[in-house]
């Protein structure tokens, strides 16, 4: 009987404290061609959701995902609030529902960095150590 | 049984097979076009009732795979079709049907347009009912996904418009409106219903044996709503269903007809989450009419609703609590209408305690297993148990399901 109350306490303290993994810093980026230079968290996240699709201009935005990793974590949890594993459910709900198709996922900074330099119409998000100028940062509004 | 061994060896071998290729490489055919699929497989025993088939010896007839391919043609258009084929009890016996098929047009972000074969957004899960690996059990509560209903409820070939409202800083909000046609399967559980009641009619009557019968869905039509507050993780909704089918057979002789209308079937919904827990709460009310050989059988309104909390243990392990109940006459939550037709009263409630326990082995591939305690035989119970039901009884799941 003591072992199973310590075990619901310390289920109980999982769940009020989770543990996480020290969050990695990313910044937002764009095609340098885009005139964008800030958004809002709300519009980001709309974009990274599948709700919002097109730029001021009419064209469609596609948008870049980073597979697991630190700074896949730090974005998804920090602007979707959401872990990754439920980002993932969210985008295969959509899938299998048919009701639209998740964004591509890219296999580190490197590639994210090469596929938004490459289009215009592409949003993502990198290490902010591995900002460089092929690419163009989007600030924040809070 | 030997279809579902068979069903559980493809299943074994698409497993093993997509194991052994990375997904990114054999999965985006082109740019463009990409083909994703799921595979679920389970095994049900049930005590005292049998449910949704013959679960009281335990049985494996509880699996669902699909095949989803998508063309996106521009920004604005996409083509795509989903194949499924699912075996749950003596519904669906692994036939291979469509599942959604749609060109969709997207105008703007707060209008777009989907043709052809289109899910029905009822309740916040209806779209996604069939995807094991997001349903946090086995089954979706069943006050409000009564999979009985399921055929009526799942898709219609027909049309639908949606979009998101930005309210800016005071949220966003999700449209869907349809109207359509359901391909209204005779193994479904709500065709079985009537049948049953045609025959229990007819023999009233007098008026000899039914066969030949045959569904007919005339239309259904309804919408949703989805508003996503300020807050982080919360969204509301509310959905509304109106169908109406008919049934067409024979009697000795002659032939006959009935007739079956769903109508304002209303979900208020309610689901809050945070990065290791969700809470879903969800509310429905619903009127069922049937007319069978010109008598009118009100089935009263009904009244259901469930609360679901899943809360992520530890990294890989999900606990799931549901309690989830159901009244058929919502002005008469003891029975007393079934007594005093001679029925016992407790076809006229279901309360379900359900605990469980999911397994995220990897983004692909998850286990759950669960336990359910049930009060009350509603929702079409004796269709399964034609010698009679218990008012206690239980039935537990283990379920694995891949996806890519």
């Amino acid at each position: 009987m003591k072992l199973l109350k310590s075990f619901i306490v310390l289920c109980f303290l999982l769940i009020l404290f989770p543990g996480r993994m020290e969050a990695a810093d990313f910044v937002l980026v764009v095609n340098k061609k885009n005139p964008i230079e800030s958004m809002n968290r709300s519009d980001v996240k709309k974009i990274f959701l599948g709700k919002k699709s097109f730029w001021p201009d009419g064209k469609g935005i596609d948008v870049f995902l980073q597979a697991e990793g630190d700074i896949h974590r730090s974005f998804v949890y920090d602007i979707l609030n959401k872990s990754p594993r439920q980002l993932t459910l969210y985008w295969k709900q959509v899938l299998f529902s048919g009701i639209g198709v998740p964004p591509k996922k890219l296999p580190d900074n490197r590639s994210v960095k090469e596929a938004v330099a490459s289009n215009p119409q592409a949003i993502g998000y990198v290490d902010i150590l591995q900002l460089d100028e092929s690419v163009k940062q989007v600030y924040l509004n809070f | 049984m030997n279809r579902s061994l068979g069903a559980f060896c493809t299943f074994l071998f698409g497993l093993i097979s997509l194991q052994m290729v990375s997904p990114c490489q054999a999965y985006n055919v082109s740019e463009n076009l990409s083909i994703n699929g799921f595979l679920s497989f389970g095994y049900i025993k049930s005590r005292n009732n049998n449910f949704l088939g013959e679960s009281l010896d335990g049985s494996f007839q509880l699996n669902e795979f699909a095949l989803t391919t998508n063309y996106i043609a521009n920004d604005n258009l996409r083509f795509g079709f989903q194949l499924l084929s699912r075996d749950v009890g003596e519904e669906g016996n692994n036939d291979i049907l469509i599942d959604w098929a749609v060109a969709d047009y997207r105008w703007q972000d707060w209008l777009g347009m989907r043709l052809g074969k289109v899910k029905l957004p009822i309740g916040l899960y209806n779209q996604g009912r069939d995807i094991d690996f997001l349903r946090p059990m086995a089954f979706l509560p069943q006050s409000i996904y009564d999979e009985n209903k399921r055929t009526l409820v799942v898709a219609a070939l027909g049309g639908s418009i949606y979009g998101n409202i930005s309210f800016g800083d005071s949220g966003d909000l999700d449209y869907q409106a349809y109207y359509g046609k359901v391909d209204f399967r005779e193994d479904s559980g709500q065709a079985r219903g009537m049948e049953k009641l045609l025959g229990k009619t007819a023999m009233q009557k007098g008026l000899g044996e039914v066969y030949g019968f045959e569904a007919d869905n005339r239309y259904v039509y309804g919408g949703s709503l989805v508003y996503a507050p300020p807050l982080d993780g919360l969204r509301l909704g509310a959905s509304y269903f109106t169908g109406q089918t008919d049934f067409d057979f024979k009697i000795g002789a002659k032939d006959g007809y009935a007739r079956g209308t769903n109508k304002d079937f209303v979900v208020l919904s309610m689901e809050y989450f945070l990065p290791d827990w969700k809470l879903a709460a969800e509310y429905t009310e619903f009127t069922g009419d049937r007319e069978v050989l010109g008598i009118d059988i009100p089935d009263g309104r009904s009244q259901g609703g469930y609360v679901q909390l899943c809360c992520h243990i530890f990294e890989p392990i999900v606990l799931s609590v549901l309690y989830d109940v159901f009244y058929a006459d919502k002005d008469d939550h003891n029975g007393s209408n079934f007594v005093a037709k001679g029925q016992p009263d407790f076809l006229g409630w279901r309360k379900d305690v359900g605990l469980g326990l999911r397994w995220n082995i990897s983004d692909q591939w998850i286990i759950k297993a669960e336990h359910h305690w049930l009060n009350g035989a509603a929702l079409q119970l004796p269709i399964f148990n034609p010698e009679g039901v218990e008012e206690d009884w239980s039935y537990f799941v283990l379920k694995t399901s891949f996806n890519f």
